[in-house]
């Protein structure tokens, strides 16, 4: 019995030996010495992707325009825009002509009189005592009567095609410019239309056009209402020619040069 | 130059309400006041008027006689020379500046050549009336004003003035 014993005491002293010397520091190892958290790596939110760049397509493209800052009034800016850059009519017969057309607009001041306007005749006294005679009455801007009629058609008339619907831009142009008196000179000034049509080929097109919008064809009736429409809302400035020359128009034939734009 | 006037002309006449005369130190606005004198002759006396709108007070600063689309006179002493024509009728003679005397069926009448195209009769019945009307219309203000300060319109002005008072429009 004392020898089992002493045995069995031996084995368990030698176990807990084997403990004491092999096992326990690995685990107080691990009780005391707890390894340290890992820092908090700050991680942007938001990670943008970089863009995908092609090295043939990097350039917008750019279109040869006149500088619509030539042009003094802000209207006939407008149209410009409106019609050709951000319609991107740039075919050459067109795009010059109706740049010639807003310039002489914009350095001339037409007038249209208005229909419902008196004519009164002022005989009237000068400083110096002599009789002088001037007429009086009521007149439209041509710009602004232009610029409501083309604002007014221009959803109708880019349902036509491309060259017809430029044709008859040019020629509400020209009706204007026919309905118009300048200073004095009370006749129309036809001969001056032929200066912006130099070179232009679609000419017969046009004044096919003027035709049909004189007749009152059912498909252009719309341009003669937006006429009225603009006439009956447009405010009317009152006119006097007293001291005012006979003046010739002017028509700019030396057009600025294009640059390079991106619309 | 002739043409920067109109332009300018033109381009006040957006800001004018009415229109100033910056040679009185006030700045008073004028104002137009039409008499019918004649309706079917369309014969018209246009009275313009200084308002001083501090003191409450109106006064004649110019007149003129409009004969349909014309306006025949001016200044003040031209337009009482034109009503004393009338006054006169057959009594005057062939010194008359505005009106000639005409016999029709032996009746006498005034003739009134306006712009030298149409001309306008007037007997003598309404050649008084007008006069009368006339001196009614200038009953209740001081001459005085218009007799030391008479306004002298330009006729970019009065064209001004015309617009503000809708006399350009054709009536309807």
């Amino acid at each position: 019995m004392v020898v089992l014993f002493s045995i069995i005491g031996f084995c368990i002293t030698m176990f807990f030996l084997y403990r004491y010397l092999f096992v326990a520091p690995s685990q107080k190892e691990l009780l005391q010495e707890a390894p340290p958290e890992p820092p908090i790596e700050e991680v942007p939110l938001v990670t943008e992707e970089p863009e995908l760049t092609y090295s043939l397509n990097t350039d917008r493209v750019k279109y040869f325009l006149y500088s619509s800052s030539v042009l003094k009034s802000f209207g006939m800016r407008e149209l410009y825009t409106k019609f050709v850059e951000q319609k991107g009519w740039i075919n050459e017969p067109f795009h010059s002509t109706f740049f010639r057309i807003l310039l002489t607009l914009d350095s001339n001041e037409l007038m249209i009189i208005n229909p419902n306007s008196k004519i009164l005749t002022l005989c009237m006294r000068d400083e110096n005592e002599k009789m002088t005679q001037s007429k009086s009455y009521e007149v439209f801007s041509t710009n602004q009567i232009l610029e409501s009629v083309l604002s007014q058609i221009s959803n109708k008339v880019f349902n036509f095609s491309k060259t017809n619907a430029q044709n008859i831009i040019l020629a509400i142009c020209i009706i204007a410019i026919k309905k118009s008196t300048h200073y004095l000179q009370i006749e129309e000034p036809l001969s001056v239309i032929d200066k912006f049509f130099v070179n232009y080929e679609n000419l017969e097109d046009i004044k096919y056009i003027l035709t049909l919008i004189e007749k009152e064809s059912e498909q252009l009736l719309f341009i003669k209402e937006a006429f009225e429409d603009a006439q009956t809302y447009a405010y009317s400035y009152p006119y006097n020619d007293f001291g005012v020359a006979i003046k010739a128009l002017e028509v700019t034939s030396n057009l600025p040069k294009k640059i390079l734009k991106q619309i | 130059m002739d043409n920067l006037v109109k332009k300018a002309n033109i381009v006040n006449s957006r800001m004018v309400h009415g229109y100033m005369d910056f040679n009185n130190p006030e700045g008073n606005i004028f104002e137009l006041a039409v008499v019918a004198l004649n309706r079917d002759r369309a014969i018209y006396l246009i009275r313009a008027f200084e308002v001083d709108e501090q003191a409450k007070k109106k006064y004649i600063r110019n007149a003129g006689i409009l004969v349909q689309n014309t306006l025949l006179t001016s200044t003040f002493a031209d337009t009482i020379h034109f009503m004393e024509e009338l006054f006169l009728f057959d009594t005057g003679n062939n010194q008359n500046k505005y009106l000639s005397i005409s016999a029709y069926e032996n009746t006498k009448n005034l003739k009134l050549v306006v712009d030298g195209n149409f001309n306008v009769f007037i007997s003598k019945s309404e050649a008084r009336a007008m006069y009368k009307l006339f001196n009614l219309s200038l009953m209740g203000y001081s001459t005085s004003r218009v007799l030391e300060f008479e306004h002298r319109f330009t006729p970019e002005n009065l064209t001004v003035l015309f617009h503000k008072h809708n006399l350009l429009e054709k009536k309807r």
